[in-house]
């Protein structure tokens, strides 16, 4: 089933063509990422899709034009569009009574397990004025994700963070998107990122697509590394995998030769989440070719 | 959204600000009345004025002066009626004798319903006419002040709230909730108006209490006129009547401040434009006045229909329910836009 489906998507700012004709669908579940250099227009498209922009073109979810079913929408999607804030007065505590009275929702003792996961528990009872840029986006993902939605729209979310907080934001995506069998669309510029939590990357280039491209599918035999938090987790992982993949291990990390995707699975079915994926001759290259070719 | 409204009003009681603003009010109807309490025997303290009604010591007095009072008015009348008919009286002469028939007609209701009720001319004061003896005036000029305060307050921040979102990024996530970035922007502007409005009503409630404590709560009465109506409040009634004044002035600052903000998505324009609206009626009108020596075209503009009070210690305004209509007239179509065009606004 198409969780999102854009067609004709036009925008036009001061007589200038943003977006030109953009069209795409993304499966239920399925994980898609943007990518293209600035002004490309991967914000434009999240901006649409999210319904701060108004713009030409058809854009339904679930089969439904947002436009007119948009609380339908919002109540099923988690969005995060470029650097967004929380209020900064507030604690993270009162930020989320804040948005959950807004959502129609009471206070709930899911979201400091969620918090957890993020690594921000500790932080409710804190002014947002006193957290770091990586817990206030930590933050600010919490919030948009509280009402566990069917779909995440992420526009760079890890851009400007230091590694540690863009790890946790990465694994936390990872996990909710494997428990809530979410619909993501992320754009980034970190082509591992991309690489790490997408199944599909979408190459744009002044507002058009210019490589629709399947990652990690069966086809694509690469050699790829799962690095881990430690060696000896590293090494677990190793154990499980080497009877059902061609892999090997080294210090912290796995690498592997095959379905890069398959490996992905088994790595968080049980249980385990690796801190990032590198395929070796993977999206770098492919996006390098595309913008070459164009 | 009346969760989101319950929620915001529970942090207005926590919030540092709103705090100091109440108690600031709070201690100042306090200084006023004990500063009252404190000068009441000082007979210099304030000048009785009571729409030009002579003292008088006894109720025939009175009763002589409504007297004269309406042969004067009945000839004022009748020299009008006469000049107009040999057209012996020019354009401003006429305006002029218009304006003294009104003050007359004042005098006489004023007069009336002193004497109806057995009122000396010690113990009622005019509305707006500051006496630290009565009761029904010192509450009317500390509520006057308070909801000129709050009112501003109300709007300042109401303006602010829409461009603060939009520049620090509260606006990403509070845009795309379900109910949408034009119902969010209502429920934030009906949250923080009703907020300003329990702070009044609160404040109106202290003040009232005040006037009874430091007070004598009867045998005091503050005196509303216009035209040919007089209105006499003891110090329960003018609380009364003012907290509806100053909930209109409130309510309509708080439409303004929303409706720049939705219209001006810059912090300190939007700030500003508000401040401009809201404040610039006395200044208005004094450019009017010195034009025309009347108030004539600037009670038909928005900032000088927000004192709905005028009515009572000006003769030029309109009534209360004229000035009402055109706030109204004013601030429907204007919100109606603001909201169509926010509506269709893209945020960046």
């Amino acid at each position: 089933m198409q969780a999102l489906t854009v067609s004709g998507l036009k925008k036009t700012i001061h007589k200038k063509a943003i977006l030109n004709d953009v069209s795409f669908t993304i499966e239920q579940g399925e994980s898609v990422g943007l990518v293209g250099i600035n002004g490309a227009g991967k914000s434009s498209i999240l901006k649409c899709i999210a319904g701060l922009w108004h713009c030409r073109g058809d854009i339904l979810f679930y089969g439904k034009p947002i436009k007119e079913n948009y609380a339908e929408f919002a109540s099923k999607t988690g969005i995060l569009i470029e650097y967004p804030s929380l209020f900064s007065g507030m604690t993270l505590r009162e930020n989320i009574q804040y948005f959950s009275s807004l959502r129609g929702t009471e206070y709930n003792e899911r979201y400091e397990q969620t918090a957890k996961l993020l690594n921000i528990d500790d932080a409710f009872d804190k002014k947002i004025e006193t957290f770091s840029s990586g817990m206030k986006q930590k933050a600010c993902l919490l919030i948009a994700t509280l009402h566990e939605p069917s779909i995440l729209l992420l526009d760079e979310p890890t851009s400007m963070l230091d590694p540690k907080s863009a790890a946790e934001i990465r694994a936390f995506i990872s996990q909710i998107k494997q428990r809530n069998k979410l619909t993501l669309l992320i754009s980034s510029h970190n082509l591992a990122e991309i690489e790490n939590l997408c199944d599909r990357v979408l190459i744009l280039e002044s507002g058009r697509i210019i490589n629709d491209y399947i990652l990690h599918g069966n086809d694509t035999k690469k050699e790829c590394r799962f690095r881990f938090a430690t060696a000896e987790l590293a090494g677990a992982v190793f154990a499980k995998t080497s009877q059902y993949f061609n892999v090997s291990f080294e210090e912290d990390s796995v690498y592997l030769y095959g379905d890069v995707k398959a490996m992905k699975d088994f790595i968080l079915s049980i249980d385990t989440d690796f801190i990032d994926l590198t395929v070796n001759g993977g999206l770098e290259k492919i996006f390098m070719e595309t913008a070459e070719e164009k | 959204m009346a969760k989101f409204i319950k929620f915001e009003l529970k942090r207005a009681v926590t919030s540092k600000w709103f705090l100091i603003l109440f108690v600031g009010l709070a201690v100042m109807a306090l200084a006023i009345s004990v500063y009252c309490v404190m000068n009441r025997d000082d007979s210099s303290a304030g000048k009785q004025v009571l729409y030009g009604v002579a003292y008088y010591e006894t109720f025939e007095e009175l009763s002589q002066q409504i007297e004269t009072t309406k042969e004067a008015l009945k000839a004022e009348e009748n020299e009008l009626t006469e000049g107009i008919a040999n057209g012996s009286l020019n354009d401003l002469q006429i305006a002029a004798a218009e304006r003294n028939i009104q003050y007359l007609e004042t005098n006489i209701s004023v007069m009336t319903v002193l004497s109806e009720n057995s009122i000396s001319f010690d113990h009622a004061t005019a509305y707006h006419n500051f006496n630290v003896k009565n009761g029904a005036s010192v509450a009317i000029t500390i509520l006057f002040i308070s909801w000129i305060i709050v009112g501003l307050f109300a709007a300042l921040k109401i303006s602010c709230n829409i461009p603060s979102e939009l520049k620090e990024g509260q606006a990403k996530l509070s845009f795309v909730l379900p109910i949408g970035k034009t119902r969010y922007s209502l429920a934030r502007y009906a949250a923080d108006t009703l907020k300003f409005i329990l702070l009044y009503i609160v404040l109106a409630i202290i003040v009232l209490i005040c006037s009874v404590i430091f007070f004598e709560p009867s045998g005091y009465y503050t005196v509303a006129a216009v035209g040919s109506a007089a209105l006499l409040l003891s110090p329960p009634a003018a609380v009364f009547l003012s907290l509806g004044f100053g909930l209109f002035y409130i309510i309509a600052c708080s439409a303004i401040g929303y409706i720049v903000s939705l219209l001006i998505h810059n912090n300190v324009a939007s700030l500003l434009v508000t401040a401009f609206v809201c404040l610039s009626g006395y200044l208005i009108e004094a450019v009017d006045r010195g034009i025309y020596g009347t108030i004539t075209f600037s009670k038909y503009l928005l900032p000088c229909t927000l004192n709905i009070d005028k009515v009572f210690y000006s003769a030029e305004a309109n009534s209360v329910w004229v000035a009402i209509l055109i706030t109204l007239a004013y601030l429907i179509p204007f919100f109606i836009v603001s909201l169509i065009k926010f509506k269709h606004t893209d945020l960046n």
